[in-house]
C-alpha cells in the first residue's frame, strides 16, 4: 500500500501543507523543530486513530486555532481509500449557554470533537481508521522498547496485533472495561470493609470476565511473539555476524513472590528460575505457541484467586495482560541492563525488521516505513540491512536534518522535500545540494 | 432578551430531557404554546397520570398500571418458562414478536460498578425466590452482548444452577435479512462461535 497525497491543516505547527509523495522514498530534510516529527505523526494518526505523542486531542491543534484536519488518499488493496481525522474545539459561545458549570470546557485538556472519516463516511470511533493503513514507524524513542518501561513493550506488541487483525481492538477495549468496572468494584469494597457471599461471587464474576479477555490478550501476543521472535534472531544474528542470540521471555507480573505455573526452559540454572521468579524463562518460539488460552484463563483465575486480598489492599487490578512484561535476552541475559548501546541499537533495529517481514508475510503487502530521525544514527553496516530489508518498492518516507550520513542508494530515485517553518515544500533540485 | 418567566420555565424542563439540547426545548415549548388549551391539558393530565398510575409488577418488575401486571395475570402464559431481560423496553422489544409465551421477569439495569450497581440494586432477590416457587422449567437470559451485560449473565448463572433449573442465553449471530460483508467483525466472531450443526 501507499499514500498518495496528504493534507494537514492547523496541525501543531503545520499550518497548511498538502503533500504527494513518491512511491519509493521519500525524504524530508529539515531543521531542529520544523515540524518533520509531526508530520509523521499526522501519518501515524491517520494509521491507528491515535496519536504516539499527544496527551490530548487538543495538542494536536495548532496554537490559537479553533480546529485541524488530516487527510490522506491511501492506494491499496482495496482501491483508494481517504483517511480523514478532524478536531473541532466547541464554539465559546454555545458553551456560554450551557451555564456556568462547564465553561472549563475550553481549557487544555478538555473535550474536542472528533470528526472521523474513511472515504466520505463517517465513523463511529476512530478506531474506524484501524487496519486501512499500515505503517511500520522506527523513531529515536524506540529505544524504549528495551530501556523504557513494561508498556512500551506492551503498546508495541498489542499496536501490532491491531496492524493484523483489527477486529482485536474489540478485545481490548472490553479487557479495559472490565478493568475499569473491577477496579471501581474493588474500591468500593475496600471501603465498605466486610466481603459478604454475595461481594465474592460478584468479583467471581469480574475475575471470570478478566481471565476470558486476558487469556485472549496473552495468547494473542504469545503467538504473535512465536512468529516474530524467528525472524528477530535471523536479523540480529546478521547483524552481529552470528555472535548474538536474541530471545525473550514473557513476564507474568504477580505482586506475590509467586510466578506464573510455566515450565522453564532444559537448562538447570536459567537465570529465570533465580533473578526474577515472576517469569518465564527464556523461550522459543514454540513453547511461546504451545501455551493455550484455556490454560491461561485457568492460571489467571487462580492467580486472582491467591491475590485477592492485596489486590483488595491495594484497591487494583494487579493481574493480566495490563501488568506482563516481555524481557529481550541476548545470550540468555537481560539486554537492558546488560547489552551495550550499540547492541541495544541492534535489537530495536531486528525487532523493527521483524515487524516489518511480518507484517508483509501475513498481509501479503507492503506496509509504509516511517523513519524518524534515525538512519543518520546507524552506521553504515546497520543501514546496509535496512536497506536490505526495505524493498526498493516499499514507501518510505524519512525525516532527517542533514544526509551526509546516509550510503548513497538510499537518495537514489528518492523524492526531496524540505521542511522549514510549518512548510513543506517539494525539492526539485538534486539531492546533492544538500550533502 | 429573556423569554417571560413561565414560558423559559417551560423551556428549562424541556431541556432536561435526555437528549433535547436548548433549541429542541424552544421548539418543544413554542409548539406547546400553539396548542389549543384541551390538547396542552391533555398533555399535562397524560404526565401526572402515567406518573401516578405506572407502578413496577410486584412479580416481574414490568411497569404496568396494574399489579400483578397483564403478563403476570394472563392464565394462558406458560408459566414453566422465564425470559429474563434487563430493562422493560427490552420486554417490548421481546412481546412485540409474540413468539414468547413465557412469563419475564425485570433486572431493572445492569451490574455496573462504574454507575455504582452491584447486585443488590437489581432485582435479582426477586428472580432467585421465583424461580423455585414457580417451578420456573427454564430460564432464559435475553441480555445484552456486553461486558455489562456478560458479567450480569455471569453472575446470574452462579446463582441459578444450584436451583436445578435449565438455564440459557439468547443467540448472538447476524440479524436476519442482513448482509455477511457488512457486518462488523465482532458479530461475525461471536457468529462463528455460536455457530449450529444442521
Amino acid at each position: 500500500m501507499r499514500i498518495k497525497k496528504i493534507h494537514l491543516g492547523q496541525f501543531r505547527n503545520l499550518s497548511s501543507a498538502s503533500v504527494e509523495l513518491g512511491h519509493g522514498r521519500n525524504i524530508l530534510i529539515g531543521q531542529n523543530a520544523q515540524g518533520k516529527s509531526n508530520f509523521l505523526e499526522a501519518i501515524e494518526l491517520l494509521a491507528t486513530g491515535k496519536s504516539s505523542r499527544a496527551d490530548s486531542d487538543f495538542d494536536l491543534i495548532a496554537w490559537g486555532a479553533k480546529e485541524m484536519h488530516a487527510e490522506l488518499v491511501l492506494e491499496g488493496g482495496r482501491g483508494e481509500e481517504i483517511l480523514s481525522f478532524a478536531l473541532r474545539q466547541p464554539a465559546a459561545s454555545c458553551v456560554a449557554e450551557k451555564g456556568g458549570q462547564k465553561t472549563q470546557l475550553s481549557c487544555r485538556g478538555s473535550r474536542v470533537e472528533r470528526t472521523v472519516k474513511v472515504n466520505e463516511l463517517t465513523q463511529p470511533s476512530a478506531a474506524g481508521l484501524i487496519g486501512r493503513l499500515i505503517v511500520v514507524s522506527f523513531k529515536s524513542q524506540d529505544l524504549n522498547l528495551l530501556r523504557g518501561g513494561p508498556k512500551f513493550r506492551r503498546d508495541w506488541i498489542d499496536s501490532l496485533i491491531l496492524k493484523l487483525r483489527p477486529s482485536f481492538q474489540e478485545v481490548f477495549s472490553s479487557y479495559q472495561k472490565t478493568i475499569a468496572q473491577r477496579n471501581k468494584l474493588l474500591k468500593t469494597l475496600f471501603e465498605k470493609g466486610k466481603l459478604t457471599v454475595s461481594d465474592q461471587d460478584q468479583l467471581l464474576v469480574w475475575d471470570k470476565q478478566l481471565a476470558r479477555f486476558g487469556s485472549r490478550i496473552i495468547k494473542t501476543r504469545l503467538t504473535l511473539l512465536s512468529d516474530l521472535l524467528p525472524l528477530a534472531q535471523d536479523q540480529q544474528e546478521k547483524l552481529s555476524s552470528q555472535r548474538e542470540h536474541l530471545s525473550l521471555r514473557y513476564v507474568f507480573r504477580a505482586p506475590a513472590e509467586r510466578s506464573a505455573s510455566l515450565e522453564q526452559v532444559e537448562e538447570p540454572d536459567a537465570d529465570g528460575s533465580t533473578e526474577s521468579p515472576l517469569s518465564t524463562g527464556p523461550l522459543c518460539a514454540e513453547k511461546l505457541a504451545a501455551m493455550e488460552e484455556l490454560d491461561l484463563a485457568r492460571t489467571l483465575l487462580k492467580e486472582l484467586k491467591d491475590h485477592r486480598f492485596e489486590e483488595l489492599r491495594r484497591r487494583q487490578s494487579l493481574i493480566g495482560p495490563h501488568r506482563d512484561d516481555i524481557v529481550f535476552c541476548l545470550n540468555e541475559t537481560d539486554a537492558a541492563s546488560f547489552a551495550s548501546q550499540g547492541q541495544q541499537r541492534s535489537i530495536v533495529l531486528s525487532l523493527k525488521l521483524a515487524e516489518l517481514n511480518c507484517i508483509q508475510e501475513k498481509l501479503n503487502d507492503l506496509p509504509v516505513l516511517l523513519l524518524d530521525d534515525v538512519l543518520a544514527e546507524l552506521d553504515t553496516a546497520r543501514q546496509a540491512q535496512l536497506l536490505l530489508a526495505v524493498e526498493a518498492n516499499m514507501q518510505t518516507i524519512i525525516t532527517t536534518t542533514h544526509v551526509s550520513g546516509f550510503d548513497p542508494i538510499w537518495l537514489k530515485d528518492a523524492r526531496i522535500f524540505t521542511v522549514c517553518q510549518g512548510n513543506i515544500n517539494a525539492d526539485k533540485s538534486a539531492p546533492a545540494s544538500h550533502l | 432578551m429573556y423569554f417571560t418567566r413561565p414560558l423559559g420555565k417551560l423551556i428549562e424542563e424541556f431541556q432536561k430531557f435526555p437528549g433535547v439540547g436548548p433549541k429542541s426545548a424552544q421548539r418543544m415549548a413554542f409548539y406547546v404554546l400553539d396548542m389549543s388549551p384541551e390538547a396542552a391539558s391533555v398533555l399535562a393530565a397524560s404526565i401526572i397520570d402515567a406518573k401516578e398510575k405506572v407502578r413496577h409488577c410486584s412479580h416481574c418488575f414490568h411497569l404496568s398500571a396494574q399489579d400483578p401486571c397483564e403478563i403476570c395475570s394472563d392464565e394462558k402464559r406458560d408459566k414453566t418458562l422465564m425470559c429474563v431481560v434487563a430493562d422493560a423496553r427490552d420486554l417490548v422489544a421481546l412481546e412485540r414478536t409474540r413468539e414468547f409465551k413465557g412469563l419475564y421477569h425485570v433486572l431493572c439495569g445492569l451490574i455496573s460498578p462504574l454507575d455504582g450497581r452491584g447486585p443488590d440494586k437489581l432485582s435479582i432477590r426477586e428472580l432467585l425466590s421465583r424461580v423455585p416457587v414457580e417451578s420456573v422449567r427454564e430460564v432464559i437470559l435475553a441480555i445484552n452482548p456486553t461486558v455489562e451485560g456478560d458479567a450480569t449473565v455471569l453472575y446470574l448463572s452462579q446463582l441459578l444452577k444450584p436451583l436445578g433449573t435449565k438455564v440459557s442465553r439468547i443467540a448472538f449471530g447476524l440479524p436476519v435479512g442482513s448482509d455477511l460483508e457488512y457486518a462488523d467483525d465482532m458479530t461475525l466472531t461471536r457468529a462463528l462461535e455460536g455457530r449450529r450443526e444442521i
